[in-house]
């Protein structure tokens, strides 16, 4: 739990540094779907589905409605392997955590509602080196969107709720070493109850 | 019409699955006693593999090597295995010595003897844990190729412990009978997978 405090302690501390630019935290789950879908064996591995804390700064363009939200994110969860053929039973690997940066633009949506879109990459950091991750982790460049719904709390803090989806390929050397061709598209699922504060 | 192109390849490439390369080049790993085909992987229930090899015994980092080179050649972690301090509780014993038990599986180099030893019961398609792999040099300890001999031995008798029941007819496998290779070949490896993916006709009993 140090890093969701850590995040408490950077808003309650941080310093004035522009009209309207708000730093976010946040923190709820993450649900992927499978990293690998090897219809050879007949076999998938997926992501249990992790808790995920983030943090981030949005800073206006401007006069319009727009901001820039650069953000990061740490989510982890055990590999469940999930076989379809009832030759190998259902397992679970070790964790792997998953650091996700990303740069989104923001504008307004509708009401309280806002919309997100964007890009960055996510860093695969597996918590053992084996199968899929035996020659350690991955980068994978990365799609986002995303809608956020805002509630005041106070003059300078929001209560935000947002729902992010984003997509990826991914492979890693071993599977391409193993002549596993193209890449494994996956996307996950987000939902995220977070505070923002005006700086 | 030529606005959806885009959006459809992205919707294309948003739902597409990694292409698995197709398993080929394997050899035949089952044991066939009286037209009967056995063949053993460990369960997922049972996983990770208890090892025991004594502290300090010249053949423990081998041990570990060997247990290193299987599990990497599986990509969903179909075999795991971990060393114990107490041989009562492993499922699978190694012992630098020799066999005390006898008529088992294994390897002849000039060095160094390896043998595993599998209580298979055919009727019953039973196997009695725990497992019994021997090892030991059939010169001096300090000769050259001693150190290889042991590498490449213990890495093909865990290949008999993981389920590969019988030899590769091909001498560039470490699971020839006469084994020159340091190390698991890609057929080696395809073998192990596609044992592992394919149901066993033996269950394990005792033990646990």
């Amino acid at each position: 739990m140090r890093f969701p405090t850590l995040l408490l302690a950077a808003v309650a501390c941080a310093a004035p540094l522009a009209a309207q630019s708000a730093l976010r935290v946040s923190a709820g789950a993450t649900y992927s779907s499978a990293l690998i879908d090897d219809g050879v064996l007949s076999t998938k591995l997926r992501p249990a589905i992790a808790p995920t804390a983030g943090l981030g700064i949005a800073i206006p363009t401007g006069k319009g409605p727009y901001r820039v939200v650069a953000e990061v994110s740490y989510a982890r969860s055990a590999l469940n392997v999930i076989t379809t053929t009832g030759t190998g039973g259902n397992d679970r690997l070790a964790a792997v955590a998953t650091v996700t940066t990303l740069i989104l633009a923001e504008g307004a949506f509708h009401g309280a509602f806002r919309w997100q879109v964007g890009g960055g990459a996510v860093f695969y950091r597996p918590t053992e080196r084996q199968g899929v991750f035996q020659n350690g982790g991955t980068r994978r460049w990365m799609l986002a969107g995303g809608v956020v719904w805002r509630h005041p709390l106070t003059a300078k803090m929001d209560l935000l709720v947002t729902g992010r989806v984003d997509a990826h390929t991914f492979s890693t050397d071993v599977l391409q070493a193993r002549g596993y061709g193209q890449s494994q598209s996956v996307q996950r699922f987000g939902l995220l109850l977070g505070a923002s504060r005006r700086l | 019409m030529r606005r959806c192109l885009p959006a459809a390849l992205v919707l294309i490439a948003a739902c597409s699955n990694i292409a698995s390369p197709a398993v080929t080049n394997i050899y035949d790993y089952r044991d066939i006693e009286f037209n009967d085909t056995l063949a053993f992987h460990w369960p997922r229930t049972l996983l990770p593999v208890r090892v025991w090899v004594a502290a300090g015994s010249p053949i423990a980092p081998d041990v570990v090597t060997a247990v290193d080179r299987w599990q990497d050649a599986f990509l969903y972690g179909e075999f795991r295995a971990t060393l114990v301090a107490d041989s009562t509780t492993a499922d699978v014993i190694v012992r630098n010595d020799i066999s005390d038990i006898g008529g088992g599986i294994g390897s002849i180099a000039p060095q160094c003897v390896g043998e595993t030893d599998l209580d298979i019961d055919p009727d019953a398609h039973t196997l009695r844990l725990p497992i019994h792999v021997f090892m030991y040099a059939v010169v001096s300890d300090i000769e050259p190729g001693i150190a290889a001999c042991f590498s490449i031995t213990m890495t093909h008798e865990i290949g008999h412990v993981i389920g590969i029941l019988a030899h590769s007819p091909h001498s560039e496998d470490v699971m020839f009978s006469n084994p020159l290779f340091d190390g698991v070949s890609d057929r080696d490896r395809q073998t192990a997978v596609t044992l592992y993916h394919q149901p066993a006709t033996v269950t394990v009993i005792g033990r646990r």
